[in-house]
């Protein structure tokens, strides 16, 4: 099992009623609750691509409060700040991820308005692939891999005994 | 693959496994590897380290009057407690308390601020920062033949770059002799060295400075002894004079000299030293913490000090000096991966 944790922020309600959210990696549903600043679970790692989940499931359209020209007074929304998979802070990874709702898909979206979920594609072991991943994406790190494996070496010598 | 790429994969392998074994994250581990062989620290000996915890209270250090004459009487003869090494003609020179060898540096640089600053390249990266900062003129000499009699010298004993004693010392002080040319040597190594023979009888010699920052794991505290001719007067020299120095140095320097031979450091890894450098393929130095690589060793030479300090120097300049505390500090681990490979 891995520990997946996620920090929310501006944690917004229109009632007294309190956003709630479900986590669910690889078609898996591992945890719902109201939300948080800070939640964990644990899941079932898979070997290359995983999905994670993350459904605001308790939106409704009375949550939205306006005024007569549908301008937004109150709204029950939050947003999500980081994900932390395995001990690993993926960072701005997290805005490779889409929220999407019945009617759209938004694209490097963080933030739970509409009734909807976020979405995002990662691969295990975590770290290979938020190097890899940020190499790809910056062009900065070509020793990513020499170093990657250099420190999973160490780790698997020092385990070893 | 060549041995010494071999070595150089060795010397990786030990590094990230001793830094992994700290429970440092990937990131950290890859910070610190920049700098891993580079540095110049003195061993976070665990049983010193120990001692640390055992050092007076400060209140007590602070209002013992007598405490900063106790230090530099016994600080001499700490010196001289040691079968490695020698020095000749201390007992000719006036101690005074310093915060760490730095602090001499500063005084030698303001008492001959007329001067030109001259190093040998491969030297204290400090002079060179503090000279450009301060506006000193300075430069690089290649041999004491290049001396002129405005300059003022300061040399590492043994030479900060190799970690070895050079070879023409005595040549380069009769030079400073005959050309009147103020010396400061810098014995900051000394006491994690071997098979130094130093006579600092030579009338050039205005200044020799000591350094407990790289023989004990209190670098912090800043503790350091400079010797002066009798004569010298100037503001460290004042503090001295009117009871002024820090106490607390002091006292922290007096319980760890009381416990430990100025020799102690040397004999203690001197086997670890030589199947670290075996293993490693380095070229071993007369100093426990540094050794030398050849070309293959760049990247863990001073590059990252350089950075660090600044100076867009050529590494080339400099000999790969190779920094082995921290596989001497991780003695269980280090030994360990040694025998599993061979």
């Amino acid at each position: 099992m891995k520990q997946i944790d996620f920090k929310f922020k501006n944690i917004n309600t229109s009632t007294e009623k309190k956003p709630t959210l479900a986590v669910v990696i690889n078609d898996v549903k591992l945890l719902e609750a109201e939300v948080k600043t800070s939640m964990s679970t644990q899941f079932t790692e898979r070997s290359g691509n995983n999905l994670l989940q993350v459904y605001f499931v308790n939106k409704q359209d009375s949550d939205t409060i306006t005024d007569d020209q549908q301008n937004i007074m109150k709204d029950m929304n939050f947003e999500l700040e980081s994900v932390v998979i395995d001990g690993v802070d993926i960072k701005e990874l997290v805005w490779g991820g889409t929220y999407v709702t019945a009617k759209e898909k938004i694209d490097s979206c963080l933030f739970f308005g509409p009734k909807g979920h976020f979405e995002l594609q990662f691969e295990m072991p975590v770290l290979r692939w938020t190097l890899e991943q940020n190499h790809l994406k910056n062009g900065n790190d070509p020793n990513w891999q020499e170093d990657y494996n250099n420190y999973t070496e160490a780790w698997k010598r020092l385990n070893q005994n | 693959m060549g041995n010494r790429t071999m070595a150089l994969n060795k010397a990786k392998e030990l590094a990230w496994a001793i830094m992994v074994d700290r429970g440092m994250d990937f990131d950290s581990c890859r910070h610190k590897m920049r700098g891993f062989y580079s540095r110049s620290r003195s061993i976070n000996d665990e049983e010193m380290k120990d001692h640390v915890s055992r050092i007076p209270a400060v209140g007590d250090l602070l209002y013992d009057d007598n405490i900063i004459s106790r230090f530099e009487k016994s600080f001499a003869g700490w010196i001289q407690s040691n079968d490695l090494n020698s020095c000749s003609g201390l007992e000719n020179f006036q101690p005074d308390i310093s915060q760490g060898a730095t602090q001499a540096f500063d005084s030698f640089y303001l008492r001959h601020r007329g001067r030109k600053l001259r190093i040998f390249a491969g030297e204290y990266l400090y002079h060179i920062v503090v000279a450009k900062q301060l506006g000193i003129e300075w430069s690089f000499l290649d041999s004491a033949d290049q001396l002129g009699e405005d300059d003022a010298l300061i040399l590492s004993i043994p030479f900060c770059d190799t970690g070895n004693l050079d070879n023409e010392l005595d040549q380069i002080l009769r030079t400073c002799e005959d050309k009147g040319v103020p010396v400061l040597l810098d014995c900051a190594y000394y006491t994690i060295s071997k098979d130094i023979h130093l006579d600092v009888n030579f009338k050039c010699i205005d200044t020799v400075t000591f350094s407990l920052s790289k023989t004990f794991p209190i670098a912090h505290a800043r503790i350091g002894m400079r010797y002066t001719r009798p004569e010298i007067q100037d503001g460290q020299k004042l503090h001295s004079n009117i009871n002024y120095d820090n106490r607390i140095s002091a006292g922290i320097g007096l319980h760890f000299i009381d416990r430990f031979r100025s020799d102690h450091v040397y004999k203690k890894y001197q086997s670890l030293y030589k199947a670290v450098t075996d293993y490693l393929e380095l070229e071993p130095s007369q100093t426990i913490i540094f050794a030398e690589g050849d070309n293959e060793w760049e990247q863990y030479g001073r590059r990252d000090i350089l950075q660090a300090y600044g100076l867009d120097h050529d590494q080339s300049m400099y000999r790969n000096r190779i920094c082995v505390t921290e596989l001497l500090e991780n003695e269980i681990l280090t030994r360990r991966m040694i025998d599993e490979t061979n």
